[in-house]
């Protein structure tokens, strides 16, 4: 790990916390979610760009997730609103897993 | 003929998704967008909820520069007083005329008046339209005595709202229970309990006889069927919208003498008369699903509706038939429906009613026509796919919490 590493990651749960199918909501402001995506951990902003409501305790279908309140649709490796009533696509943020750790990089969210 | 101008009247939310997959869709020939109401676009589930509580202070549907780049010129402010079929084109209140080689009629419908005496005093109001809720918002003031009538979903959710602004709150409904014909009795019970814990003084049973007003023309009372008097300082009156269909018949279209109104509209959403076609709140539509004909005042209808209208206006013949859904906000209660709940079909409990969080699965000879959920949204969107699906399922299996209904649905799908 170099200095930077240290400063911009963000350990979010162990690698087994999140089960295929599943996502784990790290809660900073706003929430952010790691997913699951049959093996590949995948991580989103938690809160669907439409209204206010967890993606996270949606609907998971593939590498999409379905907000359980109106049905707006994001490509989740991608962060691209895929359905009305959605028009502006989730942010995305980098992960990796050290030593069973599962970490985000959240530096890209102020800028 | 080739359509090079489409016309659609009304533009709510099934009008302006029209209009935007009609681009999508790649129609390149020019769109109108005709609102009777000054506003540009906006969402209305709102209105009854985050616009009376203060959350949500523009509910808006598009962003500002989405009209222009789509090239979809709005006509707001503008009734349509008659179509005009045999001269392709539409006629407006202020006598100009649009072109129309095709129309879709999304004109939605009007709240129902109260039909009583001093239903049109100062303080009485409906609620229907953003000018209607930023009206009684106005109202919501702590401690004012708010009277709404009927306990349907905007009832309920405009009595929610009002208690959430401080308000003291009488919810007046004719039925014995709140919201039984859609939820069926135990979920009303469920409801009614809700609101009255939550400080409403819920009167069912009861119908209104007058709205009494003082020297200035203000409502100040509310007189019931029960012989009892209720202080208003507000009335709110929910009890239904009815289906605008005037242009529809002014045309000659077909219009639902049934309970259920509305324009009766083929698979492909197209009125008895070719070329004129509608859709959302005012069509009566065949659902092949639940084999039966519904009108649906639902958000997800208007927009998926709409979305298909789209479709079939450009030739693709695709008939138009989805499991109906929809969501009511209350307090923290948050409700979703997917088909159509009847009070005969066979009821299964899933979750605990007590913990605020349980579903109701509804069959009809062992296939799945219906979920309500509380609070559990999952329920509710894997039985979606369930009833789509027309699956059979043990009621033991629905009852079960550690049933997995996504694994069910998909493999019900793959048998459809």
């Amino acid at each position: 790990m170099t200095t930077n590493d240290i400063d911009t990651w963000t350990a979010v749960c162990d690698e087994s916390a999140i089960a295929p199918g599943e996502a784990f909501v790290l809660a900073v402001d706003p929430p952010v979610a790691v997913w699951n995506v049959e093996g590949e951990l995948l991580s989103t902003d938690d809160t669907c760009t439409h209204e206010d409501f967890s993606l996270a305790e949606s609907y998971i279908d593939g590498c999409q997730v379905e907000c359980a309140l109106h049905w707006a649709k994001f490509d989740l490796r991608t962060g691209e609103a895929l359905s009305q009533p959605a028009c502006v696509p989730l942010r995305t943020y980098p992960v990796r897993v050290t030593d069973g750790t599962v970490l985000v990089d959240l530096s890209g969210r102020d800028t | 003929m080739s359509t090079r101008s489409i016309a659609i009247v009304g533009a709510s939310l099934a009008g302006t998704r029209a209009a935007q997959s009609l681009r999508t869709r790649g129609f390149d020939g020019d769109v109108h967008l005709i609102g009777a109401e000054p506003h540009v676009p906006y969402d209305r589930p709102p209105l009854s909820k985050g616009v009376l509580t203060g959350t949500v202070s523009d509910p808006t549907l598009m962003p500002p520069g989405f009209w222009d780049e789509q090239r979809i010129t709005l006509h707001l402010g503008q009734p349509v007083v008659a179509l005009r079929p045999h001269e392709s084109s539409v006629e407006l209140a202020d006598g100009s005329s649009i072109g129309a080689d095709q129309v879709l009629l999304a004109t939605g419908g009007a709240a129902r008046r109260l039909g009583v005496a001093g239903a049109d005093l100062d303080g009485v109001f409906c609620l229907r339209t953003l000018d209607d809720a930023q009206d009684v918002k106005e109202q919501l003031v702590v401690g004012a005595d708010v009277v709404v009538v009927g306990a349907g979903f905007i009832g309920a959710e405009v009595a929610a709202s009002a208690r959430e602004a401080g308000c003291s709150v009488t919810l007046v409904e004719m039925a014995d229970v709140v919201l039984a014909r859609v939820l069926g009795e135990d979920m009303g019970r469920f409801y009614g309990q809700v609101h009255r814990d939550h400080g409403v003084d819920l009167r069912t049973g009861v119908g209104v006889v007058e709205l009494k007003g003082d020297v200035s023309g203000r409502v100040r009372q509310v007189e019931l069927t029960d012989g009892t008097t209720v202080a208003a300082d507000v009335v709110v009156v929910g009890v239904g919208i009815v289906p605008s269909t005037e242009l529809a018949a002014g045309v000659g279209a077909d219009i639902a003498d049934t309970a259920l109104g509305g324009i009766v509209v083929d698979p492909f959403c197209e009125t008895s008369v070719p070329g004129i076609f509608a859709a959302g709140d005012v069509a009566n539509h065949h659902n092949a699903i639940l084999g039966e004909r519904v009108r649906l005042e639902h958000w997800r209808n208007a927009q998926n509706q709409a979305d298909a209208v789209a479709g079939s206006m450009l030739g693709e013949k695709k008939p138009f038939s989805e499991v109906p859904w929809f969501w009511s906000d209350q307090y923290d209660v948050a409700l979703q429906v997917a088909g159509h709940p009847c009070a005969h079909d066979d009821g299964v409990v899933r979750g605990e009613p007590g913990d605020g969080r349980f579903s109701r699965f509804y069959l009809r000879d062992g296939v799945l026509r219906c979920v309500v959920g509380v609070n559990r949204h999952g329920d509710v969107r894997a039985g979606m796919d369930l009833i789509a699906a027309r699956a059979r399922i043990e009621p033991a299996a629905l009852a079960d919490p550690s049933t997995d209904l996504r694994a069910l649905a998909r493999a019900s799908a793959l048998t459809v």
